[in-house]
């Protein structure tokens, strides 16, 4: 693998940028655009996270209570969000397996950041035999199918939450680990490094001090995307029966145990299947909204 | 007791049926059988192999049927017929058997089925080489013998009672010897029988396509030109394929789709009463529930009725104990008297009774379908009221398997056709002897009267005695009872002639298509 190819952003091209002129309104307007997508992420992302913090503390029901005599009852004043297939209270099922969901796709997020960062860190800045090492490793990783690599680990490790979460992570990792090794692998021929390495800065300062907080921005993007990533992949683990364990929900279970219901009591899988979309959908605009903030060859 | 739903069109019963519900007319439903077209089949499961002695599921003994003809057959009152043995003789002893052949009959590659070729399929089972699974089944056969080309003669070292029944499954399908020959350990990719179709073609967990086999030994049969077994795991896609009519039938209609599908004027069902039931299994050999009281204390505390409606929506019938109607007289009314119904005050009393006054908590194992979780998730709320703790622990199939086999569980959920003779049920389950007691249940009394039931006919001492012991295992209760389920075969309208036998297989020698 040569130095750029395959990793999650490659360097930016360096050197005079030929453009023309450009009328100063037409660039605020592009600008405001962008940050109306960090406004529009950022409140979708909160307003779910805020529910689902707070909104199992407000709720009335136990998300785990039966009640068969009231099986699939449509959405209504007594229940707002309908009833599932066991007559438990659709909304607060949606609120506790919310936690559960975001829950797990930040923990993932965060753990696949914590060993992927530090790999990348590591690589792009010693090279030779460690990087060698760690991307042959992480090749080994991307070269499964991401789906069938948390399957095959959750099956040999058994299904639990915490094991999903772990697959999660470590199928992410490698992203991690490419897209900051790409950015260390320009960063470290830049003349400030070269500066800092002249008057005699050790290679850990360099790192925390001058390349790590240039990647800050890179990583909290790829980190939102990670969480998305990891709700969506424990959506499809729950799915197989390989998340969260019954009685117990997340948005992905729910999905998967209402789905035999469809065409009787459609709102069962629809409404946190509209859960999921609405969360991914935040948390998308929000890293490409930062994404495009912090670009810059955008930034004019 | 199977019962004709709609309109399944066997004679005049069909034909005043479909008379009965005149806005949908049955065109042709008392006119001759038509021949040709090709049935679409829907089932669950996957295939690894189609040799009968080793066979390992249920959708594999779907398509036997198809492909081979046993020896005897099942009728609708779940009793045994005539197959590839046209007549046959017991000894007042028991000991020896006298078989009758059909004559004449061929295999698909053309050599005879004869007296030879059905002794070839028997000691092929009984040679410890072969490594069937039936063959501790067929142990008591002493001797086989092919008196002349149309008769076989057995000898057997004890009396058994069930072996007759076990010839209308597995053990019972004629493969030929000449093909098992050719083709070796890959026979199972190749198999050559006597039924009706041919194999012509078998794209791995895709589709199974059969042919009409024209020497088929029941004259004029089968109707069909050729049938095409699907896998469809995913009950709402398999039933989405029926109601878009790209599947002409399927094996099972999901509890909560039956109604609709009843009610829809392009199809018809058929429903099998108590074939398939459910239950708890209890390690009596590990805490908690080695501990009898216990077990009963969890017994009590289960909701039955609920569950029929809950989780099979009415298909179903509470189950007191593990004989199911199926078998018909064996079954026995009054375990709903001394069996276990829902009454959460002497669950507690039992639980005190066990040393645990205030509950205690085990982890109840499921496989990982939205059948099992929902029917555990209702089981962990029954089991609340009274103190007790069920933590569900899902797994996919083969690693749960394991675990039931190796008996490394506390209590797991699973789930029980029935085999032709009440023996494959009862003495597999709750003999120490059995091969499916994963329960590790022992009860010195059972273990007697089990091994008597296989040595005496069928007849009142017979079922005498396997009340009393339905009655000894209840008290026991190595296993929660839960319910009977009725299972519904679900068929477009123009599909006729599916003969309804309780053992849920779906049989298409005579079936055919109104165009």
């Amino acid at each position: 693998m040569n130095e750029t190819a395959g990793a999650g952003a490659p360097a930016r091209p360096r050197g005079p940028v030929l453009r023309g002129p450009r009328p100063a309104a037409a660039g605020v307007a592009r600008r405001a655009a962008r940050y109306r997508l960090v406004v529009w992420g950022g409140t979708i992302a909160a307003g779910v996270a805020a529910g689902v913090l707070v909104g199992p503390a407000l709720d009335r029901v136990s998300p785990d209570a039966v009640h068969v005599w009231a099986m699939m009852h449509p959405p209504s004043t007594a229940w707002p969000l309908g009833t599932d297939d066991l007559g438990r209270d659709i909304l607060s099922r949606l609120l506790a397996g919310g936690r559960v969901s975001l829950g797990v796709g930040l923990a993932a997020a965060i753990a696949a950041a914590g060993v992927g960062v530090p790999a990348g860190l590591l690589s792009g800045f010693w090279r030779a035999w460690v990087d060698t090492t760690l991307m042959r490793l992480m090749d080994l990783l991307f070269s499964f199918p991401t789906m069938a690599l948390a399957v095959a680990i959750v099956g040999v490790l058994g299904p639990s939450l915490r094991n999903a979460v772990l697959a999660i992570a470590v199928v992410a990792m490698p992203r991690f680990a490419r897209l900051v090794r790409g950015q260390v692998l320009a960063l470290r021929e830049q003349d400030f490094i070269e500066a800092a390495r002249a008057i005699g800065v050790p290679a850990g300062g360099i790192i925390r001090r001058h390349v790590l907080p240039n990647l800050l921005g890179l990583i909290v993007i790829e980190g939102t995307l990670a969480v998305s990533f990891g709700i969506l992949t424990e959506a499809s683990l729950s799915f197989l029966g390989l998340g969260v364990q019954p009685p117990a929900a997340s948005w992905g279970s729910m999905l998967r145990y209402g789905y035999p219901f469809l065409d009787q009591a459609p709102w069962i899988s629809i409404v946190p299947g509209l859960a999921i979309m609405l969360t991914i959908l935040g948390l998308n605009l929000l890293g490409d909204g930062i994404r495009d903030l912090l670009d810059p060859r955008l930034r004019r | 007791m199977p019962l004709l739903t709609r309109r399944r069109l066997l004679g005049a019963a069909g034909a005043a049926l479909a008379l009965a519900r005149s806005e949908h007319p049955a065109r042709g439903a008392g006119a001759a059988p038509a021949n040709g077209g090709t049935l679409r089949v829907g089932i669950t499961g996957g295939w690894s192999t189609l040799d009968p002695p080793h066979y390992t599921n249920v959708s594999e003994r779907q398509i036997f049927y198809s492909i081979y003809s046993p020896l005897f057959s099942l009728t609708p009152q779940f009793t045994i017929g005539p197959g590839l043995v046209q007549s046959w003789t017991v000894s007042p002893d028991g000991l020896r058997l006298r078989f009758q052949l059909q004559p004449g009959v061929r295999f698909h590659d053309g050599t005879p089925c004869d007296a030879a070729a059905v002794r070839s399929n028997i000691e092929r089972i009984l040679d410890p080489a072969t490594g069937s699974a039936f063959r501790t089944i067929l142990s008591p056969i002493r001797e086989v013998r092919a008196a002349n080309p149309v008769t076989v003669d057995l000898a057997l070292s004890q009396p058994f009672t069930p072996l007759l029944s076990w010839f209308t499954e597995g053990p019972g399908f004629m493969s030929s010897p000449d093909a098992v020959r050719k083709w070796g350990a890959q026979y199972g990719q190749h198999p050559v029988g006597t039924g009706p179709f041919t194999m012509a073609e078998w794209v791995k967990d895709d589709h199974i396509t059969l042919r009409r086999f024209p020497a088929f030994w029941q004259r004029g049969l089968p109707h069909l030109d050729g049938v095409v077994y699907r896998p469809l795991n995913d009950e709402t896609v398999k039933m989405a394929d029926l109601r878009a009519g790209s599947l002409d039938i399927v094996d099972t209609v999901p509890a909560q789709q039956q109604r609709a599908i009843s009610n829809d004027p392009r199809f018809q069902t058929l429903v099998l009463p108590g074939t398939r039931w459910p239950m708890i299994r209890l390690n009596t050999a590990a805490p908690p529930f080695n501990n009898k009281a216990l077990r009963q204390a969890v017994s009590y505390a289960v909701d039955r009725v609920q569950i029929v409606t809950a989780i099979y929506f009415g298909q179903a019938q509470p189950a007191y104990g593990p004989i199911s109607p199926v078998y018909r007289e064996y079954y026995d009314p009054a375990a709903s008297r001394y069996g276990y119904g829902h009454d959460p005050q002497k669950a507690r009393a039992k639980l005190a009774e066990g040393g645990q006054p205030n509950g205690f908590s085990f982890t109840l194992e499921i496989f990982t379908s939205p059948e099992q979780t929902r029917l555990a998730e209702l089981i962990k709320a029954h089991l609340a009221e009274v103190g007790i703790t069920a933590n569900i622990q899902a797994y996919e199939l083969t690693t749960l398997q394991d675990r039931i086999t190796g008996k490394r569980y506390q209590a797991v959920i699973g789930s029980w056709t029935p085999r032709p003779d009440i023996d494959g049920t009862m003495y597999n389950h709750f003999s120490s002897r059995g091969n499916v007691n994963s329960m590790s249940y022992r009860n010195a009394t059972v273990d007697d009267l089990l091994e008597r039931t296989r040595t005496i006919p069928n007849g009142a001492e017979r079922i005498r005695l396997y009340r009393q012991i339905q009655r000894l295992v209840v008290e026991d209760a190595p296993w929660v009872f839960l319910i009977f389920e009725n299972l519904m075969i679900g068929m477009s309208k123009d599909v006729h002639g599916l003969p309804a036998i309780p053992d849920a297989i779906m049989r298409f020698q005579s079936t055919w298509i109104e165009a």
